[in-house]
């Protein structure tokens, strides 16, 4: 009974101490939650199409087919002018007037004819590998596209010479006889800011949680409390206990709360079992709980306390899976990937939110292993660090 | 041993660095008593405290609170012990209920019991209007009274207090001292530090501590007479008192040494003032001077202090820590 009465000390303590700081609480979730909240609003994930300029002397064959030109590069490339002079061309792209210059040979036909390929020079100032392989990507597409309309169009020549040429076959499906058709079988239509809000459910959870617990027993140890816990029967136990509970509650109701505004204020819906969906963040909390204490018991200031939440949670942006898919990570990257609560959280969050079913078994076990060891370390450390009563590390005594 | 010593040490000592920390502490502290731990800043106390309630282990000697080594503590030994930090180690943004509640709930005190508790000691540090206010909203003397209170709320039977009175204003300190006298008289034994060398005065013992060394261990009046080597007597004549006056008062009263306080004013150590004041009088008669007055003088604990120090440094008779 004094066990629980002591634990119940800290429960309450932590749990007053920190809601009589709201401007706290709502700085540490408010603070995040923006900021993704305006990244997921502002970010614009169809791209426009690049701008460009066509570059033809006054010989080329393509002078006054502009229009077919500007067709046959496709929707992914715009023809914004034609010009004559390259140099004006280079110049209206090193201003950024421009995305793409495309210089075209005088008289492909006579190339083509002659047996050689005729080269369709572009120039582009991308910086930004991303950037760099979608224009590129972009550029082969439209010169295949290209091709196969001069293709399309030398075979429709070809046939009104010779209607017998060819047979019975239409000359689209001679230009391109394969078509892709995409299904996506799991019959969910996420839109993008509705993708990444299991994700920013598990981070801000995470961080919140790790900032919580990280700050405690610090704070304890910076004001001083920690050595009237060690003259007091209060136990390591006793008081991860009752901080752990404290904080594992404040961290649920932020979730109800981060939750109604998704599916109130954006729209969210679920495709599966909001059980599972709790159950899951509940594990999130309790992962992201130990390894905050963790790092409270072998901080000393609350200030190093709070650059190591920082840290953990510039890490989990980029190993979490909440932008780059794990799978795209080297094996030995995915290591860090998998010493972190949202990794399984956000997984775990997205197959309940989307596929509509259970979370994979390895997810729902492995955040659960670890939320266990990570308590039982931070409990170890504390005995070991005798922030309590009975686990002086050498308070034996009699020396001599 | 029917009734063991509250605190046992011997030899105890606790290095943190060269000439940092405590040497040789010798202490026996009989139980309903006060024990005043005196020194000035950095000499000691609170490592001699951490020492005592276990939160610190020793390099040397060994040590015994309740009959038992700190080390070997368990929760009944803890709910025994009473221990107020130095700095205050309550949480501002509570009301002085909610902390005093924590303070009652780590002794595992059950819902009842520590309601009424906790009404009880505010009441005794004079705070039950202010239950409801932050402890950040309240004075620094309100909470020092909090943490007293919070100190003594599962009724300790012995208590550590680090500086209690330290920053708080005298009337305050007397509220303080008061208090602790009621515990003692109640059978509470207590073990206070203070750099107040005044406050000495209320303790049933003291310990003076310099440099990390016990340079004396006695009662308050006992002290007194180490520092000076006997009790101290005034003596004023009503005409100045010459070199030869005052080595026939000497003999007169057996003093121990004569010092001129003034042309017509002397102050003498003697072995004991109540008889040597007769023999000056007489001594006075006999030498055809009238005495004015003629009181033993109780030199302040600060001036008993320095004279006990400075002894110390000295290398005089009391520098291997002396225990009374």
């Amino acid at each position: 009974m004094g066990g629980v009465t002591r634990a119940t000390a800290f429960f309450r303590k932590d749990l007053m101490e920190v809601l009589r700081q709201p401007r706290m609480v709502l700085m540490l979730i408010i603070g995040p939650f923006l900021i993704l909240l305006a990244f997921g609003l502002g970010y614009n994930a169809t791209r426009e199409p690049l701008q460009a300029i066509a570059v033809m002397s006054p010989q080329s064959t393509f002078q006054g087919r502009t229009d077919q030109l500007a067709e046959s590069l496709g929707s992914g490339v715009n023809l914004s002018r034609v010009t004559e002079d390259v140099t004006d061309a280079r110049r209206s792209l090193a201003q950024g007037d421009a995305d793409l210059v495309v210089v075209l040979p005088d008289d492909p036909q006579a190339q083509v004819q002659a047996g050689e390929q005729s080269t369709i020079t572009v120039f582009h100032s991308q910086i930004d590998p991303f950037e760099r392989a979608f224009v590129e990507l972009a550029i082969t597409s439209a010169v295949e596209e290209l091709n196969r309309s001069i293709l399309r169009q030398t075979l429709a020549e070809v046939r009104e010479a010779d209607p017998s040429a060819f047979g019975d076959l239409d000359p689209d499906v001679m230009v391109s006889p394969f078509r892709a058709e995409a299904e996506n079988v799991s019959g969910v239509d996420v839109t993008y800011s509705h993708f990444y809000v299991p994700g920013v459910v598990a981070l801000l959870l995470q961080h919140l949680a790790i900032t919580f617990a990280g700050l405690s027993l610090v704070r304890e140890r910076t004001l001083g409390s920690v050595e009237l816990f060690r003259v007091s029967p209060v136990s390591a136990g006793e008081t991860l206990t009752g901080k752990y509970l404290a904080y594992l509650i404040l961290a649920a109701i932020v979730a109800a709360g981060l939750v109604a505004a998704a599916v109130y204020g954006f729209g969210f819906t679920m495709a599966g079992n909001w059980v599972w969906f709790a159950a899951v963040s509940v594990l999130v909390i309790m992962g992201s709980l130990g390894i905050g204490l963790v790092i409270s018991a072998l901080v000393r200031t609350e200030s190093e306390a709070i650059q190591y939440a920082m840290l953990m949670l510039l890490i989990s942006i980029f190993f979490s899976g909440f932008f780059i898919p794990i799978e795209r990570l080297l094996a030995p990257v995915q290591v860090v990937s998998y010493l972190l609560p949202a990794t399984y959280g956000i997984a775990a969050l997205q197959q309940v939110s989307f596929l509509g079913r259970a979370p994979d078994l390895v997810l729902v076990v492995g955040a659960a292993a670890y939320a266990l060891v990570t308590l039982v370390a931070a409990w170890a450390l504390m005995r070991r660090q005798g922030i309590t009563t009975h686990t002086q590390p050498a308070a034996a005594g009699v020396a001599t | 041993m029917d009734s063991p010593l509250a605190v046992r040490a011997r030899r105890l000592g606790k290095q943190f660095a060269p000439g940092v920390g405590v040497d040789g502490i010798d202490l026996d502290i009989e139980p309903g008593t006060i024990f005043g731990f005196i020194g000035p800043s950095g000499s000691g106390k609170t490592t001699t405290i951490r020492l005592l309630t276990g939160v610190t282990a020793p390099d040397t000697g060994e040590v015994t609170v309740m009959g038992k080594s700190p080390a070997a503590f368990d929760r009944s030994d803890r709910a025994r012990l009473g221990y107020m930090p130095q700095l205050s180690v309550l949480y501002d943004q509570l009301t002085i209920w909610q902390n005093m509640t924590f303070a009652a709930s780590l002794f595992g005190m059950p819902r009842g019991r520590r309601r009424r508790r906790i009404a009880e000691e505010l009441e005794a540090v004079e705070l039950t209007d202010a239950t409801h206010r932050k402890l950040g909203d309240a004075s620094g003397g309100m909470q020092r009274r909090v943490a007293l209170a919070a100190t003594l709320v599962h009724d300790p039977e012995l208590l550590f207090l680090d500086e209690p009175t330290a920053g708080i204003d005298p009337l305050l300190r007397r509220r303080i001292w008061d208090r602790l006298g009621e515990l003692r008289d109640h059978g509470r034994t207590v073990f206070v530090t203070t750099q107040y060398v005044g406050e000495a005065a209320h303790c049933d013992r003291v310990g003076v501590l310099a440099n990390g060394r016990l340079v004396a261990m006695d009662t308050p009046e006992g002290l007194r007479r180490l520092a000076y080597g006997g009790e101290v007597l005034d003596v004023v004549f009503t005409t100045p008192v010459s070199a030869q006056h005052r080595d026939g008062l000497i003999g007169a009263s057996m003093a121990v040494r004569c010092e001129t306080v003034g042309p017509t004013e002397v102050r003498l150590v003697v072995n004991d003032a109540g008889e040597a004041a007769p023999a000056v009088a007489d001594w006075a008669t006999t030498a055809e001077l009238t005495i004015q007055s003629i009181e033993p003088y109780l030199p302040p604990f600060d001036d008993v202090f320095v004279e006990l120090v400075s002894r110390l440094e000295d290398d005089e008779e009391l520098a291997p820590a002396g225990v009374g």
